[in-house]
C-alpha cells in the first residue's frame, strides 16, 4: 500500500464538488461538518468518484454536485464514462455530523442527519452498496480516499485515524 | 447578487457601527485595549468558507447568534484554539481556568455581549427591531465548523455575503474573527431603510 506521499495524484474536493481518478490517485476531502462525502469504487477497473454534498435535495436547477439526490447520479454516470461500470460500484460515506450545539448540550441544526437518510436512500434507489461509513456524532472529518484498494482513512480530532 | 458601491459602502458603515460597539463591550469584558480591522463587505463563493479564516484543518471556536425580526441573519465568532486559551485567560483574569462547563459559559456570554453590543448599535442607526437568539457553540476543524453554520442559507444560495471585522486586543495580539451575515431577503429591506432615511 503506498502511503500518501508516494501516490502519483492527490486532488482535493471542495464542498459542492467532485473528482474521478484512476488507481494512482488519491480523492480527499477536508473537514467535513455536516456534509457528506462520497466515495464510489469499481474495484475491477479502480476507478473511483467522490462527491462532497452539502444538502439533501435540489430543489432545481441548481449546481447538482451539491445535494445528495441530483449530485450521486451524476457521480455515477461520470463514472461510467471514465470506465466503471454501475453494477460493480460499491460506496463508502463520511461526514453528517452535527457541529453546532446549544448551552444545554443539544445540536442546534438537524442538517447532518437530514442528509446521512438523503444519501442512503438515493444509494439504494441506484442499487449500490454501502460497505463502509462513518457518519453521524458531533464532529469533523477529513477523508482520503486511495483508489489502488478503495480505502478510505478518516482524520479527525482527538480521535485515532480510521480506515473503512 | 450584485452589490454596488452605495450599497457596499452602505454595509461597511453598519459594520463599522456595530463592530465599534462590540470592540467597547469586548474591551469592557477583558480589561484590554483593542484594535479593530476596518470592516470587509465580501460576497464569498460557499466554496471557499471553509478556508476564510486560514488553514481548513485549524482547530478553532466558533460561537453562533442567529438573529430576526425586521431583518434576520447570524452573527458568527471564530477564534483559534490557542487565541481562546489566552482570552478566556483574560476573562477568568488567571492563568489557572475553571472546568470546561464554565468555560463554555463564558464564551457563550462573550457571544452574547458581543452580538448585543452590535445589534444595539444597528438598531440605534437603522431603527430596525433585531432580536438575538442564545449561542450555539462548535469546536473543531474550521472547514466543518464553517461549511455548518451557513448550511441553512446554502439550499438556494451560492454565495454568503459576509460582513467581517477582526478585533486585536492590544497587548496579547489575540485575534477574533467576527462575521456578520444578513439572510439575502433581509438586504433590501435594510437598503430601504437606511437609503430611504436620514443615511442617504
Amino acid at each position: 500500500m503506498p502511503s500518501l506521499d508516494q501516490v502519483a495524484e492527490k486532488l482535493v474536493v471542495k464542498m459542492a464538488d467532485h473528482a474521478i481518478g484512476d488507481e494512482n490517485t488519491v480523492l480527499a476531502t477536508l473537514g467535513l461538518g455536516s456534509c457528506i462525502g462520497i466515495a464510489l469504487y469499481d474495484k475491477f477497473s479502480k476507478v473511483g468518484g467522490l462527491v462532497h454534498i452539502m444538502l439533501p435535495e435540489n430543489p432545481g436547477g441548481k449546481k447538482v454536485v451539491k445535494y445528495a439526490d441530483t449530485g450521486i447520479p451524476f457521480l455515477i454516470r461520470e463514472m461510467e464514462s471514465a470506465g466503471a461500470n454501475k453494477r460493480r460500484l460499491a460506496a463508502k460515506i463520511v461526514g453528517g455530523a452535527g457541529m453546532f450545539k446549544s448551552e444545554s448540550g443539544d445540536s442546534v441544526m438537524k442538517i447532518g442527519e437530514r442528509n446521512i437518510e438523503a444519501v442512503r436512500e438515493v444509494l439504494k434507489d441506484e442499487g449500490i452498496k454501502v460497505t463502509g461509513s462513518d457518519v453521524g456524532k458531533d464532529y469533523g472529518r477529513s477523508m482520503y480516499f486511495y483508489l489502488d484498494d478503495g480505502r478510505v482513512e478518516v482524520k479527525s480530532f482527538s480521535r485515532d485515524l480510521i480506515t473503512i | 447578487m450584485e452589490l454596488d458601491q452605495t450599497k457596499k459602502d452602505i454595509l461597511k458603515e453598519v459594520a463599522n457601527i456595530g463592530a465599534g460597539n462590540a470592540a467597547t463591550a469586548f474591551s469592557g469584558m477583558i480589561g484590554q485595549e483593542i484594535n479593530m480591522t476596518v470592516p470587509k463587505v465580501e460576497l464569498v463563493e460557499i466554496q471557499d468558507l471553509p478556508a476564510i479564516t486560514g488553514d481548513e484543518e485549524e482547530f478553532i471556536a466558533c460561537i453562533m447568534i442567529n438573529f430576526s425580526g425586521e431583518i434576520s441573519g447570524k452573527i458568527l465568532l471564530v477564534v483559534d484554539m490557542e487565541n481562546v486559551e489566552k482570552m478566556l485567560k483574560l476573562i477568568f483574569s488567571t492563568d489557572d481556568l475553571p472546568g470546561k462547563e464554565m468555560q463554555h459559559s463564558a464564551l457563550n456570554e462573550l457571544g452574547n455581549i458581543l452580538s448585543g453590543a452590535y445589534l444595539k448599535a444597528i438598531n440605534d442607526f437603522t431603527d430596525l427591531e433585531l432580536d438575538q437568539s442564545v449561542p450555539a457553540m462548535a469546536y473543531d476543524m474550521a472547514a466543518a465548523v464553517l461549511s455548518s453554520s451557513v448550511i441553512d442559507y446554502s439550499q438556494t444560495e451560492d454565495h454568503i455575503l459576509l460582513l467581517e471585522t477582526e478585533f486585536i486586543t492590544e497587548e496579547e495580539k489575540l485575534e477574533l474573527f467576527y462575521f456578520f451575515i444578513p439572510e439575502r431577503d433581509s438586504l433590501d429591506f435594510l437598503f430601504q431603510r437606511l437609503v430611504g432615511g436620514s443615511f442617504a
